[in-house]
């Protein structure tokens, strides 16, 4: 079962003068229930706008959102307390503690002390629970925002770049944290620009360009549509070896230390044939990674250009 | 909606602001009051009866001057059927004899003059309220707790009427007591007998009404704006230029003023300026009207608003 499904949506912001922004262009989208599903874009790609729709803050201009079964713009009321979310920089108030801030929060859905202490120790705040909010770093704030997603103990967590100003300390216990999630069997919605965390982190992706949805799926059928399959060999002689696969007919590069031949893996014997034949034994034969960095700046790059 | 309003209320009472114009009003008063121990002394009945011997002989001696044509007063500026003595009697007037002694019964008037300073103080805060939360963010944070819109400002309304009722009643009854002590122990209480407490207790609690009601549109106008500063502003402007030129252009437009039915329900009677104005009760249905009408469009706007 899907918790969010996305058909259609766009979203135009209307400006006093001059032109509109569509910030959603018929955007098509569909989450499924359990695991850490990533939603990547570059800057204006249209996460947060499609973030704020399902949150119900931002009125789609055509188009449905559905979260956990409920309209967004008319049935939210309904699962919004099985919905916990921070969009963009959470927002808490400065003179309160951490602890009234989620207090505060957690009365609105009946949420007791306890429940807030133990949020507190989850998020590894307990210590400086008690100070006020603007005596925090950036990071702490974020903290505390993924805390009042968690308060609620929900099933559907909705986070726009959670580990936005944490250090690699704190990025990692928010990586862990969301695999950790996602493993309990809640569904994590996460907007991020940090690809290799994403990477690491996530299930599934969906890439966003141009408020349109460029790629999505399970992140190993994602990385798959970028470059074609390519190996990475190394020889003692590399200009050698480069002729000597050149001349067998094989597609192959001279890289800064490295010759990168464009075959499958199911091909390499190719390869080890054709050097062998001259003599050139290799010292390394690995099929070539594809980070999903590189795929999405090319999945991003490519739309750009089609775009007049 | 319970949980909301304590937790809205909660919000107003821990805001710097409410504390520093509590301060500052707190500060005043007892400056005020300072001042009245100070200077305010019952006269001896000797002294008294002196006082108003020497200043009744003065007034003879007025008129003696002014009825032998020392004033200069035409024949004809006397009206017809006086005499130029009886005249002279009209132009002198009665003897006033400033009688240093505060009286208790001269705080209704002192807090129907203080009205106005505190309605604006309610005011200002009742705008920065809603003011503050749009500049920090804090709406989008709750309205993922509750995203029922007309809830959350309908809450928030509630509360700062509430709160500028409380305010305006209770500054009210630090001005009785820090004004008091001169009237008791160094001036008098007569005349302050069960009629006059009532008439002083609607003036209060009047005010306090008038108070709520003002915030309300206070609040609204900021909610419109999304800006404190903005509010206050077009608030002022207003009140303190608009309507003045209205009222020059257009006296019979009075009935529909806020300024002077604010101020004909605060006091409790038709003022003098209002010679067109309305009665107590219709002074009162117009400016909860006006505060109503300001409320309705605050949420009708909030409900179809982006919140970006």
């Amino acid at each position: 079962m899907a918790v969010i499904v996305i058909e259609g949506l766009r979203k135009e912001f209307r400006k006093v003068r001059g032109r509109s922004t569509v910030a959603l262009d018929r955007l098509d989208l569909s989450v499924p229930e359990g695991g850490v599903y990533g939603f990547l874009g570059p800057n204006g790609a249209g996460k947060t706008t499609t973030i704020r729709c399902l949150l119900g803050l931002v009125r789609p201009t055509q188009g449905r959102a559905r979260l956990l079964g409920a309209e967004s713009s008319r049935e939210l009321a309904q699962v919004i307390g099985r919905v916990g979310s921070i969009v963009e920089t959470p927002a808490m108030y400065p003179r309160f503690s951490g602890r009234r801030n989620l207090e505060l929060l957690g009365r609105l859905n009946g949420i007791g002390r306890k429940a807030v202490d133990r949020t507190l120790e989850r998020v590894g705040l307990q210590g400086r629970a008690d100070d006020h909010v603007r005596t925090y770093s950036l990071g702490m704030k974020q903290r505390l925002g993924i805390g009042a997603a968690l308060l609620k103990d929900p099933e559907l967590l909705i986070l726009d770049e959670p580990a936005n100003g944490l250090d690699p300390a704190g990025i990692k216990e928010v990586r862990d944290l969301l695999r950790s999630l996602g493993a309990e069997g809640r569904t994590v919605f996460v907007s991020s620009h940090q690809l290799p965390e994403v990477q690491m982190m996530c299930d599934r992706v969906a890439i966003l360009s141009r408020g349109r949805c460029v790629a999505a799926g399970p992140v190993g059928e994602v990385l798959a549509r970028g470059r074609h399959e390519a190996l990475i060999v190394r020889v003692g002689d590399l200009h050698a070896g480069l002729e000597a696969l050149i001349a067998a007919g094989i597609d192959a590069g001279l890289d800064s230390d490295h010759l990168r031949v464009t075959l499958p893996v199911a091909e390499a014997a190719r390869v080890t044939e054709a050097l062998a034949r001259r003599n050139l034994y290799l010292s390394e034969l690995r099929p070539e990674e594809v980070s999903l960095e590189t795929v999405f700046l090319e999945l991003t790059q490519d739309l750009k250009e089609e775009q007049p | 909606m319970s949980a909301l309003l304590a937790v809205e209320i909660r919000r107003i009472l821990s805001r710097r602001a409410v504390f520093g114009a509590a301060a500052l009003v707190l500060l005043g008063m007892l400056i005020a009051g300072s001042v009245l121990f100070v200077r305010s002394h019952r006269s001896d009945p000797a002294q008294l009866q002196a006082q108003q011997q020497q200043v009744e002989a003065q007034r003879r001696q007025a008129v003696a001057e002014c009825a032998s044509g020392s004033f200069g007063i035409p024949k004809q500026d006397v009206p017809p059927g006086m005499t130029l003595e009886q005249y002279c009697e009209q132009v002198v007037g009665a003897p006033e004899i400033e009688d240093p002694a505060f009286r208790l019964v001269h705080y209704r008037d002192v807090a129907e003059n203080l009205s106005g300073l505190f309605i604006a103080v309610v005011m200002i805060l009742a705008a920065s309220f809603i003011g503050a939360e749009w500049h920090a963010g804090t709406v989008t944070t709750q309205l993922t707790w509750e995203p029922r819109r007309n809830r959350v400002l309908a809450a928030k309304a509630i509360a700062v009427a509430m709160f500028a009722f409380a305010f305006f009643v209770l500054a009210q009854v630090l001005l009785f007591g820090v004004l008091a002590p001169s009237a008791f122990l160094r001036g008098t209480t007569e005349g302050a007998n069960l009629a006059w407490l009532q008439g002083a207790a609607g003036v209060v609690l009047r005010g306090g009404a008038a108070a709520a009601l003002a915030s309300g549109i206070a609040f609204a106008l900021a909610s419109l704006a999304r800006n404190t500063a903005a509010a206050i502003g077009a608030f002022f402007v207003y009140i303190a230029i608009l309507e003045p030129l209205l009222r020059a252009a257009r006296p019979k437009w009075q009935r529909w003023y806020l300024y002077d039915n604010l101020a004909t329900f605060i006091s409790g009677h038709r003022l003098d300026f209002t010679a067109y104005g309305r009665s107590v009760a219709g002074a009162a249905v117009v400016v909860s009207t006006y505060a109503l009408l300001f409320v309705l469009l605050a949420m009708a706007v909030f409900r179809r608003r982006d919140v970006t």
